[in-house]
């Protein structure tokens, strides 16, 4: 009897096993792009791996006509021979106009309620997403889908580009008194694509963009753990002058470049009066390259220094949170932080961006200089 | 009681208790819980285990009352032979309910995870199959499961640790704004997850060192309360409001974050492991209500399991969608709520009260 049991259960558990799945009979896609058509309609773009040997071709690209991203897929695979699998889908682009107009949380609801797309997908935004993945240039990757992945992957870890993939997207678009971001990315004629900047967003539509560099205003209170990208300042030596501050050399020119390498950073936002909002940040910072030379040796002139350069970055994140609130979007979470005090916790979303308008904002930048490298 | 009884040292009681109690309900627990109780979930998880804790300090005083008996032999001696058949029913009828939620509930899980396609009775037949032969091995296989199914499957709580950096702890504040009876609705719902501490019920007559079971019955409650109220916290802390009431299994939802650079989908891992952990839920059921079988109609347990199984294969192909599990599960919740919530204190009142009047005459 037991012998029996066994034997059944052990034949049962070969049978469930699902539909097979053959490597040769799989389109793999890596990459989708969705552009809006005049008509209302959807135009959905897909790269497929190729894994046959004798082909030289290592993808191969579809696009199809539809009104859902499901039916899209439908048609696609009308147009090829492969099942089109989407286990290794790795970005979704989207078009701009599409962004701005018709917002993208409808067709990301697909993304969610499909459990074959994992959530660590990225997205990204571009002018037209079916030349980007028709785009010929992706340097030594098999196809567009992976060399996309790679630039925003690589590009998120140790530059200057925020989270951008599923989840964070989900995280920050549902969360009432944060806006999500998502890079854009640009294409020309025979290069490669590559990230432009940043896109703001007022809950699921685009409202603006950002350049890259400035997305480290946003991490700084965002995310704790992130890096935030080097940061270069070009400062009139007249304001050197009256810090008093001794450089090395006479710059020949007027300007004072320098390079600083931020370690760590820590951002607080607090709301101090029933209308202001204070922006605390402090960055330690080491110090990378300097035009010309400036010498730090003594104590007084690195603080100078480190005012400074404060001041220089403060009087920047003073005027991108203005153009934030010309926007009147949040990727910052400054309604987030309201809506988490007790008194303020009742606000829904509209309430929190009015409130957002006429807040005043007050931000401090700290900088400290931790490190020089190998010389003073 | 009869020698054919077969002993378990205390400590296995921790296992039982604590694997029957974590099952299908953690998955989608947190979402469950904040629809009602909002970001002060954890309020409502601690009054819950709370309360259980009392239940099983009463629960370990009634036993010890009638040193070797089960709930079922308990509930004939207190109501007579009659009143206590038709309450010894109900509870076997919930078992098996109970039994079969776990089943439909997981098959419907691995279904949306991977298996999409497969017939929902393959699933069920699988899950019976497996059950059926484990509990056929009596009590001390029963133990073995969950003992084994404990250390299988704890480990993927250290897998949550690549969610951890995306955590807001705005989310959970401010605190202490949801009004008290939300909270109490929270409470209310968890029943379906706590359940699982009335196996101490039946599984007392088997334990060794009987003194001990106090203690470690309330470390075991304590540890799933713990448990529930970890993973719930991380949820709130993890999604977004609007995300957390969307996902059905929130928690699988938080697991596919996870990724190892050997292993991209680990939630498709952990949705095939939890089987384990569904598993002892399964025995556990399986055995409780079989026995409640055998000692109402006196039948052979062996037979009494082959019913049960039979009646649940039948009846899972009338449950197939997720609304109409999604309300059978609330039922059995709120009918568990009933049976191991409120009735455990009654019977101990009436039990006293009884032994009151005997002692008197």
């Amino acid at each position: 009897m037991k012998k029996w049991l066994i034997l059944f259960c052990s034949l049962l558990c070969t049978a469930c096993m699902p539909p097979e799945k053959i490597l040769e009979r799989q389109g793999i896609s890596t990459i989708i792009g969705y552009d809006l058509l005049d008509d209302g309609t959807y135009l959905g773009t897909i790269s497929l791996l190729q894994f046959d040997r004798k082909e030289e071709k290592t993808s191969e690209t579809i696009s199809a006509v539809g009104t859902t991203s499901k039916q899209i897929r439908q048609i696609l695979e009308q147009k090829t021979s492969h099942d089109i699998t989407s286990g290794q889908l790795r970005t979704l682009l989207f078009n701009k106009d599409m962004t701005e107009t018709k917002g993208i949380s409808n067709f990301l609801d697909t993304m969610q309620r499909d459990t074959s797309i994992g959530s660590l997908i990225f997205l990204a935004i571009t002018d037209n997403a079916e030349d980007i993945i028709k785009n010929g240039n992706y340097e030594e990757y098999p196809e567009m889908g992976s060399y996309i992945y790679q630039l925003l992957d690589k590009q998120e870890r140790k530059e200057m580009l925020i989270n951008s993939n599923l989840q964070d997207f989900f995280s920050t678009l549902y969360e009432i008194g944060i806006d999500p971001t998502l890079p854009i990315i640009s294409n020309k004629e025979g290069v490669a694509p590559y990230i432009n900047s940043v896109a703001l967003f007022k809950n699921d539509k685009m409202v603006g963009s950002i350049s890259l560099k400035k997305t480290m205003f946003i991490k700084l209170f965002t995310h704790r753990k992130a890096f935030l990208g080097d940061i270069t300042l070009n400062i009139p030596v007249e304001t050197f002058k009256q810090k008093g501050v001794s450089l090395a050399e006479k710059p020949k020119e007027d300007k004072f470049n320098i390079t600083i390498h931020p370690i760590k950073h820590r951002g607080s936002i607090e709301l101090s009066t029933e209308d202001e909002v204070k922006l605390n940040a402090t960055i330690s910072v080491s110090t990378i390259e300097g035009q010309p030379a400036v010498t730090l040796k003594n104590k007084e002139s690195i603080k100078k220094l480190e005012q400074l350069l404060g001041e220089e970055l403060n009087k920047e994140f003073g005027d991108f949170l203005e153009e934030l609130r010309k926007l009147n979007s949040d990727p910052i979470g400054i309604g987030r932080k309201i809506k988490s005090l007790r008194k303020y916790s009742k606000l829904n979303d509209k309430d929190l961006r009015e409130k957002y308008s006429t807040l005043k904002l007050k931000s401090t930048i700290k900088v400290e200089i931790k490190r020089t490298g190998a010389i003073d | 009681m009869k020698s054919t009884v077969s002993f378990v040292n205390a400590y296995i009681a921790f296992f039982i208790i604590h694997t029957s109690q974590i099952g299908m309900g953690i998955l989608g627990f947190p979402r469950i819980i904040y629809l009602a109780a909002k970001q002060d979930a954890w309020v409502s998880i601690l009054l819950s285990g709370l309360f259980i804790s009392l239940i099983t300090w009463i629960m370990i005083r009634i036993l010890n009352h009638y040193e070797n008996f089960n709930l079922y032999e308990i509930n004939e001696n207190v109501f007579g032979r009659f009143i206590g058949s038709i309450i010894n029913t109900v509870i076997v009828i919930y078992f098996i309910a109970s039994n079969y939620s776990i089943i439909i509930s997981y098959v419907e899980l691995s279904l949306s995870w991977g298996y999409e396609g497969v017939y929902e009775w393959v699933g069920v037949f699988a899950l019976l199959l497996v059950t059926l032969y484990a509990v056929s091995g009596g009590f001390r296989v029963v133990a073995g499961v969950c003992f084994l199914s404990f250390f299988i499957t704890v480990w993927i709580i250290f897998a949550l640790y690549q969610p951890f950096e995306s955590l807001q702890i705005t989310r959970i504040l401010p605190i202490l704004t949801t009004s008290p009876p939300e909270i109490m609705e929270g409470v209310f719902n968890s029943s379906y997850t706590m359940l699982g501490f009335e196996t101490l019920f039946f599984i007392f007559p088997f334990i060794k060192e009987k003194d001990k079971l106090l203690f470690i019955s309330q470390l075991a409650v304590w540890f799933t309360t713990l448990l529930v109220l970890f993973t719930t916290v991380i949820s709130i802390l993890f999604f977004s409001s609007k995300e957390l009431e969307k996902n059905i299994w929130p928690l699988v939802s938080m697991i596919s974050v996870v990724h190892f650079p050997f292993l991209e989908r680990f939630e498709y891992i952990a949705v095939s492991i939890w089987i384990l952990v569904i598993f002892s839920n399964l025995s556990i059921t399986l055995f409780i209500s079989s026995k409640g079988v055998k000692h109402i109609f006196h039948v052979k347990q062996k037979h009494g399991i082959w019913i049960i199984s039979i009646i649940i294969f039948i009846t899972s192909f009338f449950i197939t969608k997720r609304v109409d599990i999604n309300l059978f599960i609330n039922q059995i919740g709120h009918i568990g709520f009933y049976l191991w919530f409120v009735y455990p204190i009654l019977l101990y009142f009436i039990s006293i009260i009884k032994s009151k009047i005997l002692s008197h005459s």
